[in-house]
């Protein structure tokens, strides 16, 4: 184990430093960093005052050396201050994560605690109405964009029954919309997994001498196909936690959610490049770390991945 | 076998949700390259007097906007046959974009092995580690909204999985004998990997082509809700959604419909998927 993790820590931190290339990257396309940063202030300034500016922040320096400074300036979390709030870009995110993670978290225990039961019974039901009803639901669920169920939930349940707040966050009912929404894809996608995984165990050798001993389908089903049929959905929920990550920007915009993926698409309309820069950085890394301990606890339970 | 047998021995294998999908598509297609002539109005026609109508069986509507109107008196329906030209194009450009720049890299990394597989792979991590869509939402602000950035973006944002499955293919083709033999009859590289490996990786290729071009419609809708697609001018689905959303208690069909269009156009492409999948590699079918 100690050797596996050994092998992936090299690779987590080649990706870290990925990401700080590329959120570096960004700024460098986005064009003179004097009229970024200036804004209308550039306009009255002199060609020798603005370069004057330029020679003091540095950024008359080659690229690899403000880079250098950017990669150790974002090791300490620091990005800079934001244009539009004037403090630091990397409290402004840290400050809505929470938001965030809460929202994720919700989606995801929805996804599981509805998506597997129904993959369940759908291949427990094969060939019947309910599979069919099942698995017409879940290609429907993963064909749809989710802003797009997000808003007709919203028209739904908040503008014609009025059940449930649209947007902001505050009580347990503002989570319920967003959520949901951010769940769907992802319950479509376990159920679809789930069927097709259990039916698979279901046609194996074990399973057939289980029924041959005379147990009840109940405990076939239960007790000896759902732990081998688990796996390729665990795999996947394993993938999804940091797809949800990613999914959390357009639906916390869809609601208005004060999450880290709505402040950063709001500050990409504004041009406050340093939070999103900082967003981006948070979000992908969060993204890569959890990929990297969901990879550990695989390896952890499952020796052949270890080996491999 | 003739190319002609082939395609008349898996037309005979359709299932009927495949068939579905494929008419639905066809119907798609049709529609966005006659979207002048099916439609009396001018997508961009902006009438303020007639702005928010509802569809024509409400009992304000009006016959001559069958799904009403939008917040600027354009006629929703003509926008919304136009706005599959966009959804349409993006998906195949993008999509061929994602393919033919992961089958590249696939090819050249499975191939050649040793430091280029090891730098071009962990490339592939790098992008890998960025959510699919908050990339293209990070490269996009940075390059500024536009049709020909949305696609270069959905694009070069998803190759990872071609090259990674081409590799794969690549790497143990290429310790198969009838490489061996091409190798040993004196074939170049190029024509070893272009005549003798490539054919043989078309199978994951065309499924995963068939997903992605579903991911990519979503995508593109999802940018141009988030107002980073293509201009304000050109009808889109996701656009269209976006406008919807500010009067949804007003006008609830605004959002209704262009929602209901995706839905259906990547619908008809999964069920289209599912089956090519089925055809070419079943071995796919516990992957998403």
């Amino acid at each position: 184990m100690t050797n596996y993790i050994l092998r992936r820590l090299p690779q987590l931190v080649l990706v870290l430093f990925g990401v700080t290339v590329v959120s570096f990257g960004l700024m460098f396309l986005s064009g003179d960093p004097a009229e970024l940063w200036l804004g209308p202030a550039a306009e009255v300034m002199t060609a020798d005052q603005i370069e004057e500016w330029r020679e003091n922040m540095g950024f008359n320096r080659p690229w690899y050396v403000q880079y250098v400074e950017y990669a150790g300036n974002a090791v300490r979390g620091d990005f800079g201050t934001s244009f539009r709030h004037g403090r630091s870009a990397m409290s402004l995110i840290v400050e809505r994560m929470p938001a965030t993670v809460q929202l994720a978290s919700l989606a995801l225990l929805i996804s599981v605690v509805v998506g597997i039961p129904l993959g369940i019974v759908a291949a427990v039901k094969r060939n019947t109405p309910i599979d069919g009803v099942t698995m017409l639901f879940a290609l429907m669920g993963q064909s749809m964009p989710s802003f797009w169920i997000g808003i007709m939930l919203m028209l739904f349940f908040g503008v014609q029954l009025r059940w449930l707040p649209i947007s902001g966050r505050g009580t347990i009912q503002h989570l319920i919309l967003p959520s949901t929404t951010l769940a769907f894809f992802y319950l479509a996608q376990n159920a679809r997994v789930m069927r097709s995984s259990m039916l698979e165990v279901l046609g194996l050798d074990y399973i057939r001498t289980a029924r041959a001993k005379g147990l009840a389908n109940r405990a076939v089903i239960y007790r000896h196909a759902l732990k081998n049929a688990l796996i390729p959905v665990i795999t996947l929920i394993g993938l999804q936690i940091g797809a949800m990550l990613g999914g959390t920007v357009i639906i916390e915009t869809v609601f208005a959610w004060p999450g880290v993926g709505r402040l950063v698409v709001t500050s990409i309309g504004a041009k406050d490049f340093p939070v999103v820069q900082a967003g981006v950085v948070v979000l992908a890394s969060s993204f890569v770390i959890v990929n990297t301990i969901v990879d550990l606890t695989y390896a952890l339970i499952d020796p052949r991945i270890r080996y491999s | 076998m003739t190319i002609r047998e082939r395609l008349s021995k898996l037309a005979k294998k359709l299932s009927w949700q495949a068939t579905l999908g494929l008419v639905v598509l066809v119907a798609f297609l049709f529609v966005a390259i006659f979207s002048a002539q099916l439609t009396t109005h001018d997508p961009a026609e902006i009438v303020i007097g007639n702005r928010m109508k509802p569809p024509s069986w409400h009992e304000r509507g009006v016959p001559e906007h069958f799904l009403g109107t939008d917040s600027l008196g354009r006629d929703i329906l003509t926008r919304l046959v136009f706005g599959s030209r966009v959804s349409i194009l993006v998906a195949m450009t993008a999509t061929f974009v994602a393919g033919s720049l992961g089958v590249i890299i696939g090819l050249i990394s499975g191939f050649y092995g040793g430091y280029i597989d090891d730098v071009l792979m962990r490339l592939a991590d790098i992008q890998a580690a960025f959510p699919f869509i908050l990339l293209a939402i990070a490269v996009l602000a940075v390059l500024g909204p536009g049709l020909i950035n949305l696609i270069l973006v959905l694009g070069i944002a998803g190759w990872v999985p071609y090259g990674r499955i081409v590799r794969g293919q690549v790497k143990s083709l290429r310790e198969q004998e009838f490489v061996e033999a091409a190798s040993a009859l004196g074939a170049g590289h190029f024509r070893v990997i272009f005549r003798h490996i490539l054919p043989n990786c078309w199978g994951p290729v065309i499924v995963l082509a068939s997903f992605s071009a579903a991911r990519t419609i979503i995508a593109e809708a999802s940018l141009s809700f988030l107002g980073l697609g293509v201009p304000p001018a050109i009808p889109s689905w996701g656009a269209m959604l976006a406008d919807g959303r500010e009067y949804l208690s007003l006008a609830p069909w605004l959002a209704t419909y262009p929602g209901f269009a995706i839905m259906i156009m990547v619908l008809s492409i999964n069920l289209l998927g599912d089956w090519i999948r089925d055809i070419l590699d079943p071995r796919l079918r516990n992957s998403t």
